[in-house]
């Protein structure tokens, strides 16, 4: 059922990558995965129909390439939902315009409830 | 004692002894020899206030009471038989004689009584002369007094006081004198003070005080070391005067004070003093004086180092140490001096400079004031110490617990997707039971989770950054939802609610289910013997309340005032690791309720369990940082 939607995780760490790859293919997501924030910034217009993004990524600020992605009009409409590890999840969220946020670590019933609310 | 018979005195006549007899300055009374007063001369009158007439041929010396009282009738008897009497010095109390109120009411009459005889050797007249010594007596009794006076205070003073001659022979001491020296004054007196020294030092002394006795001017305070008989060293104070025969000096008086004391405890604080600026120094703090009545600052070297002033920068005013607070402190530094001057007399406050270099200084000070009677600030003291170092140090040290926590929950949520991923797998495959062992490391790694959380809290409340969030939202079934969450985890406790509130309050929804979770897995942990947990619900017209009782151990009363520290966990002594945890529960609920203007609370009697509560306001208002 889930088969025709395209995520994309976005996160340094290839352990979280993977993991939330499994999880959610298990669900029956296609899933992409990358642990550099740079790849972002050309991503094309209708390849995803959702971005899992960490907001901490080592050399590139998750929060500052969401608020790229939520500025360009090629890609504002992206539903984009922000990991984070700190408790002010809500907050960094907000001020970067994401449409969701999730903190670590998460259950899988969370996770997959954001996705799906947002995709 | 008899009188020579003289011949008589030729060529004059009895009127010039008449007259004699009258004007002679003595006073003179004439008895016939059966004691009748016959004739009395006008100093006699001046003398006892009254007209001889009044008594002429009545008064009889012979039976006069007063003179028998004072056992002068028997002496003037032998008058009367033949012989020359003088009479000692009687104190008279002129009124009982006088009928007038004489200036003097007392007097010291001394007298001379006589028999005159005729011819034939017959007692023919007796005579009684008075001298008035009233004066002299008066003047012998005022010496004696003020010499008794000058005994007194020479005996009792607390300076030791001598009179010695030239050659240093004590001819007088007073009592504290040999107790200073700690010799009799058999031992002492007549002889050469020196003997009270010890003999090595006897010369020297001697030649001192040859020098300070002959000395042109008189000398000022003298301070010495001498030793008491029993050896105990004194420092004495002394100040010298002279008494002086023929123009020349022939006894030094000299008054010694004993300073040892004083000289000690000078000693002492000195030291004190020595001991003090090390402290100072050691702890690097600063100290300062503000003299409000003259608006002086004064600033200890210290301090002109944690300013980087030169010290030549003097004097300090207020105003220049407002000068270098930082722009966003200086209200609430300047607030918190405000407040200690009207009345509440101290301030503790810890605030950054900005040097004139532009460094950036964190300062901690502790200061007190001083008030009069009307409670007006007079001066305000302070201790200031630089803390920019440990300021520093906490700053890297909350950093790099925040890094490590984060580290720390990569893994644990990459594992935790493993494990659900695998939990489900097993499941749908029929693997019921590696799907409960997966289930249990999934229980497992949400534990972890928690303490990672709260040592991230701890971590947000030190550096001042917890941050809270309000929302409307139902008390009661906040409660309850934690209540079904925890109950499907516990199968040793019953988790049971007790009344209701029917209130939605404007508080940190989050942050407050976090309180009540730590309050009832507390009590859970706890309490291992029993089976149950009680949660009770209360409201009034401005507070919600919630109260969970266990029936567990219990915390002794010795421990009671600590579980709401850091890292504090009720411990059985015998086995430290009774109850698991790091002690960081009761630290953040007692923090979230407090930021959210709440108290919490508890009651517990070891052996039978403990209630922990806590109420929140209805609305709640924030005090985020």
């Amino acid at each position: 059922m889930n088969a025709s939607k395209k995520i994309l995780v976005a996160d340094d760490d290839l352990a979280i990558c993977e993991s939330l790859q499994l999880m959610l293919q298990e669900e029956g997501y296609e899933v992409d995965i990358t642990l550099d924030g740079s790849t972002l910034k050309n991503i094309q217009k209708d390849v995803y129909d959702l971005i899992l993004l960490d907001v901490w990524m080592s050399g590139h600020d998750g929060s500052h390439i969401c608020r790229e992605l939520k500025s360009n009009k090629e890609t504002q409409s992206l539903p984009i939902i922000i990991m984070t590890a700190r408790r002010e999840a809500e907050n960094i969220a907000i001020e970067a315009g994401a449409n969701d946020f999730i903190a670590k670590p998460f259950s899988m019933s969370e996770l997959l409830e954001k996705v799906a609310k947002n995709i | 004692m008899k009188i020579p018979k003289r011949s008589p005195i030729l060529g004059v006549s009895i009127d010039s002894f008449s007259t004699i007899f009258e004007q002679s300055p003595i006073s003179t009374q004439i008895f016939s020899p059966t004691g009748i007063s016959l004739a009395a001369n006008h100093a006699w009158e001046k003398l006892w206030g009254f007209a001889h007439a009044d008594i002429a041929g009545t008064y009889n010396v012979r039976k006069d009471p007063l003179l028998k009282e004072n056992k002068i009738s028997k002496l003037i008897e032998r008058a009367f038989r033949g012989e020359i009497m003088e009479l000692p010095p009687i104190h008279y109390d002129t009124t009982l004689i006088q009928n007038v109120d004489s200036f003097i009411k007392y007097r010291w009459v001394k007298a001379l009584i006589y028999p005159v005889r005729d011819a034939s050797d017959k007692i023919q007249n007796v005579i009684l002369q008075h001298e008035d010594i009233t004066e002299k007596k008066v003047a012998e009794e005022n010496l004696q007094q003020s010499r008794a006076r000058l005994k007194a205070i020479w005996d009792v003073a607390r300076v030791a006081m001598v009179l010695s001659d030239k050659e240093g022979t004590v001819l007088e001491a007073n009592n504290s004198y040999y107790k200073l020296y700690g010799f009799t004054q058999e031992e002492v007196l007549g002889k050469n003070f020196s003997i009270m020294y010890p003999e090595a030092t006897r010369v020297t002394a001697q030649a001192r005080y040859k020098k300070i006795f002959f000395a042109k001017s008189s000398s000022a305070v003298v301070e010495a070391t001498v030793h008491s008989k029993d050896g105990v060293q004194h420092i004495i104070e002394s100040q010298f005067s002279f008494l002086y025969v023929k123009g020349k000096r022939s006894s030094m008086l000299s008054v010694i004070i004993d300073i040892t004391q004083k000289k000690q405890s000078e000693a002492l604080l000195l030291k004190e003093q020595e001991r003090l600026q090390l402290a100072l120094n050691v702890g690097d703090i600063g100290v300062w004086d503000w003299d409000l009545v003259n608006n002086k600052l004064d600033w200890s070297d210290k301090v002109y180092e944690i300013y980087d002033v030169p010290k030549s920068l003097t004097p300090i005013s207020v105003d220049f140490f407002s000068s270098f607070i930082h722009s966003d402190d200086k209200e609430r530094v300047e607030d918190g001096i405000s407040e200690a001057l009207a009345g509440k007399g101290h301030c503790n406050s810890q605030f950054r400079i900005v040097t004139k270099k532009g460094d950036i200084r964190w300062l901690t000070t502790s200061t007190i004031v001083h008030f009069d009677s009307k409670t007006n600030a007079l001066r305000m003291l302070g201790a200031t110490l630089n803390i920019t170092e440990f300021k520093r140090f906490d700053e890297e040290r909350n950093e790099f617990i925040g890094i490590a926590t984060h580290e720390l929950k990569t893994p644990v949520t990459s594992l935790k997707a493993y494990a659900e991923v695998l939990e489900q797998r097993l499941s749908k495959s029929g693997d019921l039971d590696s799907a409960s062992h997966v289930h249990k490391m999934n229980m497992q790694l949400d534990k972890l989770t928690h303490l990672i959380e709260d040592l991230l809290d701890v971590t947000k409340i030190e550096a001042g950054k917890l941050q809270m969030h309000t929302e409307l939202f139902d008390f009661d079934a906040l409660v309850a939802e934690i209540v079904e969450q925890l109950q499907l985890t516990t199968n040793s406790h019953d988790l049971l609610i007790k009344g209701h509130t029917h209130k939605k309050i404007q508080a940190d929804r989050e942050r407050t289910g976090q309180v009540i979770t730590n309050l009832i897995t507390n009590a859970i942990k706890y309490s291992p013997k029993s089976d149950k947990v009680l949660l009770q619900l209360s409201s009034n017209s401005s507070t919600v309340r919630l109260d969970v009782e266990d029936f567990g151990v219990g915390i002794p009363k010795v421990k009671q005032d600590k579980i709401f520290q850091r890292f504090y966990r009720v411990s059985n002594d015998a086995n430290r690791n009774t109850f698991p945890g790091i002690g960081l529960g009761l630290f953040l609920s007692k923090e979230i309720i407090e930021r959210q203007k709440g108290t919490i609370f508890f009651k517990s009697i070891s052996g039978h369990g403990s209630v922990f509560g806590f109420a929140l306001p209805l609305k709640v208002v924030l005090l985020n940082d």
